[in-house]
């Protein structure tokens, strides 16, 4: 069996191949979900195998067929369908965060291992770490994998999963012109060094800093949001908000460089997930560019922000971006290695940002009441550095994650802080 | 075009960003209920600007004429003359 891997499935690959070779450890990351009641250890394993082995695509791995089109080779037989979890208890007090982390930091136990369970008992709560192989799930899906569990649990029905793929060999002219749209945007882009920090090249740890701002103060960031940036101007506010912390840091250190250069990852599915879009990505990309003197006035950034934003949108970049990344599945792994190497050597971003609205719709996770849903990414190297958003129910969650030696633990310690201030303005 | 005809227009292409049925969408609704984002809502402008062929940023419409799909359509029955 297989699936056609398009061509931002493939920009994903490439990213996996490259980080495999810095790190050892492959583009990965984890959603946590934080219950309020403990699980039963024995009874999850048992319905987590009952669940996931009625899907052999995660039992895979890249291949390329004889028209040269990559494609998601599934393996039907050959691996039981076992699944890793492991096991921790803290007390009632303690953070989860280290145990949560240490999992992003560790490889996968061979090729075709994808997923991997988390599961910390801290009292009267726990924490459900699921640790995902970008290849196979991006963060909208493995919230829906996790919603279709529970469903699958409570015997409910789970839309039909299809692994269905054209392998579109077809509409070049249109690819080609997409090319030329997003080859004429990286060349504005590129024209001046972005600022960026240096890597570090000791060590390639994830570290994490995470704020969660409760009801309240997710109210009071949103009411900020649309009175400063208008309505429904979430997510450029809380870019907004992002650089404008990051700003400082770059300048206390000196950085040089006349201009920040932000990619923002972009969820491209329609907005209830089908079934034929639980695996893979499905996302696209918006740049922005900050010029270092605007970062500091942030009226001018925010205005700057919605501008980019409108201007990309209006000139369809999002969808020439996935058009365009087709053409790229020509080019065998370490040749998409060497480009992106050469465009990391002209310091091609300052740090990466995505925001992303929950899809989990189930009440509960396995009878017991859902806290909340977070994101926790290994952010890619370079940047280092990486600000994700999540809202869930209502509660706004900031991870920060960098590797370690981008930033010193006093600046993430600023950063995180920072975001709680935010929460608290009135 | 009444602003009902407009009000369609806009309701067809919020179903169409949302992938939901047009007959889910109330025109009074406020667009944050119905799970507008950010992003959808600048495609919804884009469309409105393309569609319409009026600039909405530079037709002094308030923040609260961009809430609903009603008062969407009444500023751009309006900006249209």
């Amino acid at each position: 069996m297989k699936r056609y891997l398009t061509g931002i499935d493939w920009v994903i690959n490439s990213m996996d191949y490259i980080e495999k070779i810095q790190s050892g450890i492959g583009n990965v990351s984890q959603v946590v979900v934080e219950l309020d009641g403990q699980l039963d250890s024995g009874v999850l394993r048992e319905s987590l195998r009952d669940f996931l082995k009625k899907f052999p695509v995660l039992y895979g791995l890249p291949s390329r067929n004889i028209n040269l089109c990559p494609y998601w080779k599934v393996f039907s037989r050959g691996r039981d369908a076992q699944v890793r979890l492991n096991v921790a208890q803290i007390g009632d007090a303690d953070d989860p965060l280290p145990l949560l982390e240490a999992e992003i930091n560790k490889p996968f136990a061979d090729d075709r291992e994808l997923l991997v369970f988390t599961l910390v008992n801290a009292g009267p709560k726990s924490f459900l770490g699921m640790t995902f192989d970008h290849r196979i799930l991006d963060a909208r899906g493995a919230e829906t994998l996790l919603d279709y569990f529970q469903r699958y649990y409570q015997k409910k029905n789970i839309p039909d999963i299809s692994l269905g793929e054209s392998p579109h060999l077809d509409q070049w002219k249109e690819k080609f012109k997409a090319g030329r749209q997003v080859n004429r945007m990286f060349l504005g882009l590129a024209k001046e060094t972005s600022r960026s920090l240096p890597a570090s090249s000791k060590s390639r740890a994830c570290k994490l800093k995470t704020v969660h701002l409760d009801l309240d103060q997710a109210s009071l960031f949103i009411e900020n949001a649309y009175a400063k940036a208008g309505y429904l101007m979430l997510m450029p506010y809380a870019l907004a908000r992002s650089v404008q912390l990051m700003h400082r840091i770059f300048e206390v250190r000196n950085i040089p460089g006349r201009a920040y250069l932000i990619p923002l990852s972009i969820d491209s599915r329609l907005r209830e997930a089908s079934g034929d879009q639980l695996f893979f990505n499905h996302l696209s990309f918006l740049f922005f560019k900050i010029d270092a003197d605007v970062a500091g006035n942030f009226t001018l950034l925010l205005a700057s922000i919605k501008e980019q934003m409108y201007a990309q949108v209006k000139a369809g970049l999002p969808e020439a971006i996935k058009r365009a990344s087709f053409l790229l599945r020509i080019a065998p792994l370490p040749l998409v290695n060497f480009f992106l190497k050469f465009l990391s050597q002209k310091n091609f971003s300052s740090f990466v940002f995505s925001f992303v609205n929950s899809v989990y719709n189930s009440k509960g996770f396995m009878e017991q009441a859902v806290r909340n849903m977070f994101h926790l990414p290994r952010v890619p190297n370079p940047p280092g550095v990486g600000i994700f958003f999540n809202q869930f129910k209502g509660v706004l969650n900031i991870t920060l994650s960098y590797l370690e030696g981008v930033l010193s633990e006093e600046e993430a310690d600023s950063i995180g802080g920072a975001f709680k201030d935010i929460g608290n303005e009135s | 075009m009444t602003i009902k005809d407009i009000e369609a227009v806009l309701i067809r292409e919020v179903a169409s960003i949302l992938s939901i049925r047009a007959k889910e969408i109330m025109p009074g609704a406020l667009l944050h209920t119905l799970g507008l984002d950010s992003m959808g809502f600048v495609e919804l402008l884009v469309f409105i600007e393309k569609e319409f062929k009026i600039a909405l940023m530079e037709s002094g419409m308030t923040k609260d004429d961009f809430r609903t799909i009603n008062s969407l359509a009444k500023c751009i029955s309006k900006a249209k003359g």
